[in-house]
């Protein structure tokens, strides 16, 4: 049987969050017996007031102390400077201990009854406190640039001695496509001293434009230490990255942000997009965009214009081809058109308020032009009657 | 005695001036010699700090009137997903739990009555989408340790939002009323 009952879901989340902290990391070299104080920041970017609650977590949690209340309110857009203080014990193990200051929208208060449906999103501050390895012990990263087909692809192994000694490094780089292995390169050999770090650099040209990923191999002194990085190897195309939901009266022209991406190392030109309004695999409407260029890697949002006579209320699909050196690339999207019969107009406040300032600063010049006629004539009345006598 | 036009026109040339020496003033300070003695030269340095900030621009999910043992998600855009963005300078780990919102049998902790996935909400918003996005319906943690919902979520603009959809099942002994439930998204530096 079935039960109907009229339930209201509503999952709440932060109105429109932007709850911040800086530095979003603190990295604490250790010092046993210590109690260090470091400065940290909370942001509210949002227009609205906040209020902050603020906590510790992780391994160390108990150890930090943060200076300052707990539980605040934030103005919009505004930030609040405080500190905390950790104090390290002694004995900890080597490697890397994971804490951080959280902060959490808190919630505000309501008067009356009444079901109260609260939401919060939080930001943590990582406080890490490294210590290091009896001996020898390296981390490594490996980074790789994206380049044009034809280029060479430089690689950087960057070697972190997290250890109490120094250590010879020697690298190996191995190239795969998918799965495939291409090719193995080497960066050198580097000596790195206990808590210090050095860079490996080295470079490899792909015979084709794709994905790759370069996987290091570092060795050092009987051990070793691994990381990967993925790359690209560019050639002629773009990306049709998005296009904006428009809402507009019936009648009205909605104006589309295109928003593409360049794939490639070169200037594409004479580029031109055509787009479809498309409801039940029908296209209904359709316009171009004027014919623009697109840098070098650059992303770029490009206005296509359509006139929307005809269509009825409701919403719509999009298609959009990009038309570019000989070449074409399609992306549908969903819901890009919503006709509705009434749309409030927009307003910006700012524009409002310079329009009232405006029309202020002329009326006080109008009142100072046109003020105070009336002194002049009683003066002139009283020569007349002086003549006269 | 001056007169009233007279006076506003005086204000007039007053600005008109003043707007001219700015001007030109500001001209005129692009031009200064890099040195004025001994060609001395300086280096100024600036640390940018970095910054973890989130905000939720779809933070409302409302699935309105539903029966026993229905069945409905946001991945048709309606209602539509939560929409996650990373306004700070740094890639982060997103994860998220949530309290209760059902009290039928079954369905009191975390179930597969309330579940979560996640996906892009623009292009290349992730380092990897096969690793660092939900891609498959999770159950939703209530009130327990919150989980990955997005891992490297970018801070460019253009690719700094995520999609988090959420899908629930009516248990079959669900009571009547209204029914809600908060969800927290707890981000840190990737």
């Amino acid at each position: 049987m079935h039960r109907y009952f009229p339930l209201l879901f509503l999952i709440l989340l932060p109105s429109a969050l932007g709850i911040g902290l800086s530095p979003a990391r603190i990295e604490i070299p250790y010092q046993p017996g210590a109690n260090l104080t470091y400065d940290f920041m909370v942001l509210n970017n949002l227009k609205t007031p906040l209020l902050v609650e603020l906590y510790t977590t992780g391994e160390l949690s108990k150890q930090i102390v943060i200076h300052g209340p707990l539980k605040f309110e934030l103005d919009p857009g505004m930030v609040r400077k405080l500190s905390f203080s950790i104090f390290m014990p002694e004995g900890l193990e080597p490697g890397l201990h994971k804490s951080g200051i959280g902060a959490i929208e808190g919630i505000p208060e309501t008067e009356g009854g009444g079901t109260q449906l609260a939401a919060r999103a939080a930001v943590v501050m990582q406080v890490w406190v490294r210590v290091p390895y009896p001996g020898k012990y390296i981390e490594i990263s490996l980074h790789a640039e994206d380049v044009e087909l034809g280029e060479e692809t430089p690689l950087r192994i960057t070697i972190k001695n997290l250890g109490s000694e120094d250590i010879l490094a020697e690298d190996e780089i191995n190239i795969f496509e998918n799965e495939e292995k291409l090719a193995t390169i080497s960066a050198g050999k580097a000596q790195v001293k206990a808590r210090e770090t050095a860079e490996l650099k080295a470079s490899w040209k792909a015979d084709h434009a794709g994905t790759y990923r370069a996987e290091a191999l570092v060795k050092y002194d009987g051990s070793e230490a691994t990381a990967s990085a993925t790359f690209r190897v560019g050639t002629l195309d773009l990306e049709i990255v998005n296009l904006s939901r428009e809402r507009v009266s019936p009648g009205e022209i909605a104006k589309f942000k295109l928003k593409l991406k360049s794939l490639w190392n070169q200037p594409i030109q004479a580029i031109h997009a055509d787009l479809e309004i498309v409801k039940d695999n029908k296209t209904l409407k359709s316009a171009s965009s004027a014919p623009f260029d697109l840098g070098v890697w650059e992303e770029k949002e490009i206005p296509i214009f359509l006139e929307t006579a005809g269509l009825e209320e409701g919403n719509y699909d999009a298609r959009v081809k990009v038309y570019f050196e000989n070449r074409s690339k399609e992306r549908f999207f969903e819901n890009r058109l919503e006709i509705v019969k009434y749309k409030p107009p927009e307003i910006s406040l700012s524009i409002l308020a310079i329009v009232l300032l405006i029309a202020l600063v002329f009326i006080f010049i109008l009142a100072f032009l046109f003020g105070k006629p009336r002194k002049r004539k009683k003066h002139v009345k009283k020569k007349k009657r002086k003549r006269k006598a | 005695m001056v007169s009233n036009n007279t006076l506003a026109g005086l204000i007039v040339v007053a600005i008109v001036v003043s707007l001219a020496s700015v001007i030109t003033t500001v001209n005129l300070a692009s031009r200064l010699p890099m040195a004025l003695t001994g060609g001395v030269t300086g280096v100024t340095q600036v640390t940018v700090a970095t910054e973890i900030t989130i905000s939720l621009p779809i933070n409302t999910v409302d699935f309105g009137t539903m029966y026993v043992n229905d069945v409905d998600d946001t991945t048709d855009g309606s209602p539509h997903a939560f929409v996650i963005q990373n306004d700070g300078s740094v890639k982060v780990n997103v994860t998220v739990n949530a309290t209760q919102l059902w009290s039928g049998t079954g369905a009191t902790g975390t179930s597969s009555y309330y579940q979560f996935k996640s996906e892009c909400n623009e292009t290349g918003c992730v380092t990897d989408e096969a690793t660092d996005l939900v891609s498959s319906w999770t159950n939703m943690p209530i009130d327990s340790a919150a989980v990955k919902v997005v891992d490297r979520l970018d801070f460019v603009d253009s690719k700094d939002a995520a999609n988090v959809h959420i899908k629930i099942t009516v248990p079959s002994d669900e009571p009547a009323g209204a029914k809600s439930s908060t969800v927290t998204f707890t981000s840190v530096a990737a």
